[in-house]
């Protein structure tokens, strides 16, 4: 995989008001092509509030968005979703009662579907085998996609949601949290997860507020605090007791970069 | 007294079923819908008054069938636009409506003066047997399981009432999803109600009540869960026959028909229990 120079994505000074709370003010943040980057920082230090907007969940007040170079506006998810803007959640955003497959491409169901007329009916083979062919290549093993997604562990989940992504060919991945509910074995899987997507020229956003989960595979790190950017390390650069004090003091060690 | 035994159960099957389907889906989706048993009285009482002020009753009926699509909408409208309750948005509807039907019957029977051929198409029976109406509850059943099974506008239904925020954040138009669903239960409210008036050639002020009850009976001794997500059309089809076997095993075992709600009490009870138990393996809830 070429690494293609500049930023896939760009934050410029961006502004963020709840009333008369500010989240952000003027948070600059930059990701690149097929890099992962740990976006560190305590409770309310504004990491939710700035992946929402990079997922077009909000929007910003003030300072726009550059997508490969392009100023972007992004109303909704939808948007998002359209430039390649994949999000993760926390509650991991799978619907518990229904089946793997048709948790896979939901709301992307033109995939598996065949049009007649203005109906669009799915192949349920067509579903069952691609959904299988995603897990595989991610190097998921799921004991049967017909299994409804109530059914799995935390791990399973967020493999899921991470294989969607790379299937749906996602140039950016969010992940709010994604080892926060799981076990250390898990946290591995996840970890491997992220770092195959990081191959396929994925580029991910990790949220975290444990360094533990994002120092193994993250490239670089930005850290907030109090809604503004305190500091951007790349890796190696400091250890993990420096970058730790930093989160926690909001950023009294310098940045190098 | 057999012949009239599967006649009168098709009948139950039939009218109430078609009304079954509907909220099925509905309910699948994640909400109520109590205003059909007021909607299926209203638009018998619509239909009967528009053919006796001499409306041609194919007019009449699809006036009907649109009025009851749209008196869904608006409940569903409320639902969805500000966030309140379809219990209580579809109790009040239920309410309403069967004021309307009160006013416009005048509380008394009203009966069609000029009995059209038109309403054959819903009331015409085989051999004394087997009314057309049959056919009109298994293809809505056929349709409305093809499309909950197999398109993607079902895979919408199940997500948006397992989980409505997972299922907007995946793209799903949530909102319009709702909205579909109760234009549909009630649509399929009104024309229960047409194919019974076809049946009866009149109507009363008490016309349709309890329906909503009988409905959600089905569906649910059909294994759909009550907070959606959960559910299928074979489920509800089921249901409704075992309704109307509890009803007719009682006639037949001449028991006072008195007994019939604390049967299908008795009935919903058990099929939950074994549903839960079910849906427990199936989705370990």
């Amino acid at each position: 995989m070429n690494k293609k120079e500049g930023w896939l994505l760009e934050a410029q000074n961006v502004t963020k008001r709840f009333g008369s709370v500010t989240a952000l003010s003027g948070v600059s943040f930059q990701v690149g092509y097929a890099e992962v980057v740990g976006l560190l920082g305590d409770n309310g230090a504004g990491k939710s509030t700035l992946i929402k907007l990079l997922a077009g969940v909000h929007s910003q007040d003030e300072g726009q968005l550059l997508w490969e170079g392009q100023p972007v506006k992004l109303r909704s998810p939808q948007d998002a979703m359209k430039l390649g803007i994949s999000t993760v959640y926390q509650d991991l955003g799978l619907v518990d009662t229904i089946n793997i497959y048709r948790n896979m491409f939901l709301g992307r169901e033109e995939a598996i579907c065949t049009e007649k007329g203005p109906i669009r009916f799915l192949q349920i083979g067509k579903a069952r085998i691609k959904a299988k062919q995603a897990l595989e290549t991610t190097g998921i093993t799921i004991r049967s996609v017909d299994e409804a997604a109530a059914k799995l562990s935390g791990g399973e989940r967020q493999s899921i949601a991470i294989a969607r992504a790379i299937y749906f060919e996602t140039k950016l991945l969010i992940m709010d949290e994604p080892c926060a509910a799981l076990g250390i074995k898990e946290t591995d899987r996840v970890l491997k997860l992220i770092a195959k997507a990081k191959e396929n020229g994925v580029s991910v956003i990790i949220i975290a507020h444990n360094l533990h989960h994002v120092c193994p595979i993250a490239d670089r790190f930005t850290i907030l605090s109090h809604g503004k950017v305190v500091g951007t390390f790349i890796r190696g650069e400091k250890t993990m007791e420096e970058l730790s004090e930093c989160i926690v003091s909001g950023g009294t060690i310098e940045s190098g970069v | 007294m057999v012949t009239s035994s599967l006649n009168s159960m098709l009948t139950l099957i039939t009218e109430y079923g078609i009304v079954g389907l509907g909220v099925t889906l509905l309910m699948i989706g994640g909400e109520f819908n109590l205003s059909v048993g007021s909607v299926w009285g209203l638009s018998a009482a619509l239909a009967i008054l528009m053919v006796n002020a001499g409306v041609p009753a194919w007019i009449s009926v699809i006036v009907v069938l649109i009025a009851g699509t749209v008196i869904g909408l608006l409940q569903g409208l409320v639902v969805v636009k500000m966030g309140i309750p379809s219990f209580i948005v579809t109790l009040v509807g239920m309410m309403f409506c069967r004021g309307l039907v009160l006013v416009s019957t005048q509380a008394s029977v009203v009966t069609m003066v000029d009995g059209s051929n038109f309403f054959r198409i819903f009331s015409y029976t085989f051999g004394d047997e087997i009314s057309v109406s049959t056919f009109w509850f298994i293809g809505t059943a056929v349709i409305l399981g093809l499309i909950l099974h197999r398109t993607q506008f079902g895979n919408w239904i199940f997500a948006t009432g397992g989980n409505k925020v997972a299922a907007r954040k995946s793209g799903v138009p949530v909102d319009r999803v709702k909205l579909t669903l109760f234009g549909l239960s009630s649509g399929l409210a009104s024309l229960g109600g047409i194919v019974q008036l076809s049946r009866f050639g009149s109507v009363d002020a008490l016309r349709g009540e309890t329906i909503e009850f009988y409905v959600i009976a089905m569906a649910v001794i059909g294994g759909c869960r009550l907070l959606g997500g959960y559910g299928s059309i074979l489920g509800t089809v089921l249901g409704a026959i075992m309704l109307a076997m509890i009803r007719n095993g009682l006639v037949l075992a001449e028991v006072p028909s008195y007994w019939f709600n604390a049967f299908l009490g008795f009935t919903i009870l058990v099929a939950v229990i074994i549903n839960t138990t079910a849906r427990r393996r199936a989705i370990g809830e």
